[in-house]
């Protein structure tokens, strides 16, 4: 049987709803509750391309990432985790073929300049230098920053559980939330196949599912579920360091711990929706796009082929804190990155529930930018 | 420029991915019944290189379903996609479970149900 109260439930079993649990209890709350309608990492964080990069284009984005990465560098020490979260800072190189996305990089990187991130414009010799297997050919300008890198998703996740749950969160898989009850404008209770859970506070951390639950409360949250595609490979000895990832083929590829190279897109064209298929005509353009930039790979085999979502904001940016008419309720959105931003989510998310203070200014991300126009569009997404 | 497939070793001090025949002289042992007579350096899947006591102690913490030691072990993730490994995890969450096999959830079957490689799909190697 499942808590009939809580303090706040959170909505979400993925890296930003384990880190969000984690931090409102490590602020104070006493009963705090995860709802999974699956189990642990069964959505957008188990399906991730496990990348986590500082070279954004928006002050917002930037300041996220390097807060994130810095709890990266420590977390297997500060959740007190007896695995290893497999965070290697192996680098993120962007590689453009023309000379808007080269214009677009450069800009990106004087403001990451500016805020310290330490990312370096690279000669095409350099490039060859760094990942000797990629095609140069068509290459205009790269920049790479080698304190970017990758982590394994369900190991972050699986940390940020166990430290909640010695906080005494209780998770609850398997449970679907099906309402949520309110009474003069507030949070009431969160209602679940289960039974229900009065609770005063609500966050809603289900990534590319997040717009379903905010029509529970009546709110049009203008974030919608995006399908992509990745491929693994069988396990290769070492052959490149850093993620490739490519705008003008809108793809990301790596080589992941044990071997395997990693690659996928989305294809920003396709209807918006939950769509968990995977398609031929993806393998099929994925494998001229990894050919064209890795022609060594192309008799290397694929051995799994899975589809997730991103959860697509207006402008490219994740959706954080309360919404404006329903007291109670708050967003935890990634919106495409959650799982390399959900250090810094879940800790920013739990502050503004609890009243407290913000590590970083949250305001700017809040979801009325939307209705005012306000927004700032990052341009360094594929 | 080449890149070369990865071969995992195997834990050192691992015994054999085969569990010993032991039993009554002639009788063919169930599957249960070799399960049990496992060492724990007995590997059950072999491309993540896992040990039956390291998936054990996972069921023990309390991660009792396939898609979930799928995830934290990467069982069934490797080359064979769980074509050796699937039914002994399946035993082994059975057994835990006081449940026979068929009444364990199976993992999501992934595609390619073969691997193929970038060049063959990319139709490229027809062309030339």
């Amino acid at each position: 049987m499942i808590n009939k109260t809580a303090e706040v439930v959170v909505i979400g079993g993925g890296s930003i709803g384990c880190a969000t649990a984690y931090n409102l209890a490590r602020l104070g709350y006493n009963k705090v509750v995860v709802l999974e309608k699956g189990y642990i990492c069964r959505g957008s964080t188990g399906r991730c391309a496990a990348g986590i990069r500082q070279q954004w284009g928006t002050e917002m984005n930037c300041l996220l990432s390097r807060h994130s990465i810095r709890r990266f560098e420590r977390m297997n020490e500060e959740l007190d985790y007896p695995d290893d979260v497999e965070f290697r800072q192996n680098g993120y190189l962007m590689v453009t073929y023309s000379e808007d996305e080269a214009k677009m990089l450069k800009n990106n990187l004087q403001l990451q300049e500016r805020l310290g991130i330490p990312v370096q414009y690279l000669s095409i010799e350099e490039v060859k230098e760094i990942v000797p297997a990629l095609n140069t050919e068509r290459v205009v300008a790269s920049t790479i920053c080698m304190e970017d890198g990758q982590a394994n998703p369900f190991k972050v996740t699986d940390a940020y559980m166990r430290a909640a749950k010695r906080l005494g969160v209780q998770f609850y898989t398997g449970t679907e939330v099906t309402g949520l009850r309110l009474r003069g404008g507030k949070i009431e209770a969160v209602i679940t196949d289960r039974g229900e859970i009065a609770a005063p506070q609500v966050v809603n951390a289900t990534g590319p599912y997040a717009k379903f639950i905010s029509q529970m409360v009546g709110h049009e949250l203008p974030v919608e579920p995006e399908r992509h595609q990745i491929v693994v490979t069988e396990p290769l000895e070492p052959l490149f360091k850093p993620l490739v990832m490519n705008f003008y083929h809108q793809t990301y590829c790596q080589q992941v711990a044990n071997g395997s190279i990693l690659t996928g897109y989305g294809n920003s064209e396709e209807p918006k929706g939950i769509n968990y298929t995977c398609s031929w005509q993806f393998l099929k353009a994925l494998s001229a796009k990894i050919i064209d930039q890795l022609p060594v790979l192309r008799q290397v085999n694929i051995i799994r082929h899975w589809a997730g979502h991103y959860g697509i904001s207006p402008d490219g940016q994740p959706v954080l804190g309360p919404v404006p008419g329903v007291e109670g309720y708050y967003l935890a959105l990634g919106c495409g990155k959650g799982f390399m931003l959900s250090p810094m989510i879940g800790e920013l998310v739990a502050q503004c529930a609890a009243g407290r203070e913000t590590t970083l200014p949250l305001e700017i991300l809040g979801v009325e930018r939307f209705k005012k126009g306000e927004l700032i569009i990052e341009p360094a997404v594929v | 420029m080449r890149c070369a497939v990865l071969r995992t070793s195997r834990k050192p001090g691992a015994a054999g991915s085969l569990p010993p025949q032991g039993g009554k002289a002639g009788a063919r042992q169930t599957g249960a019944e070799r399960m049990n007579t496992l060492s724990e350096k007995t590997i059950i899947c072999r491309c993540e290189d896992l040990t039956v006591d390291e998936i054990r102690e996972r069921i023990e913490q309390g991660y009792g379903s396939f898609e979930e030691i799928k995830r934290i072990t990467r069982i069934g993730m490797g080359p064979c996609q769980g074509r050796t490994c699937r039914q002994h995890l399946l035993r082994e969450l059975a057994r835990a479970a006081g449940k026979t096999p068929g009444e364990i959830e199976l993992p999501t079957f992934r595609p390619p149900t073969k691997q193929i490689s970038f060049g063959a799909i990319g139709g490229l190697d027809h062309d030339q």
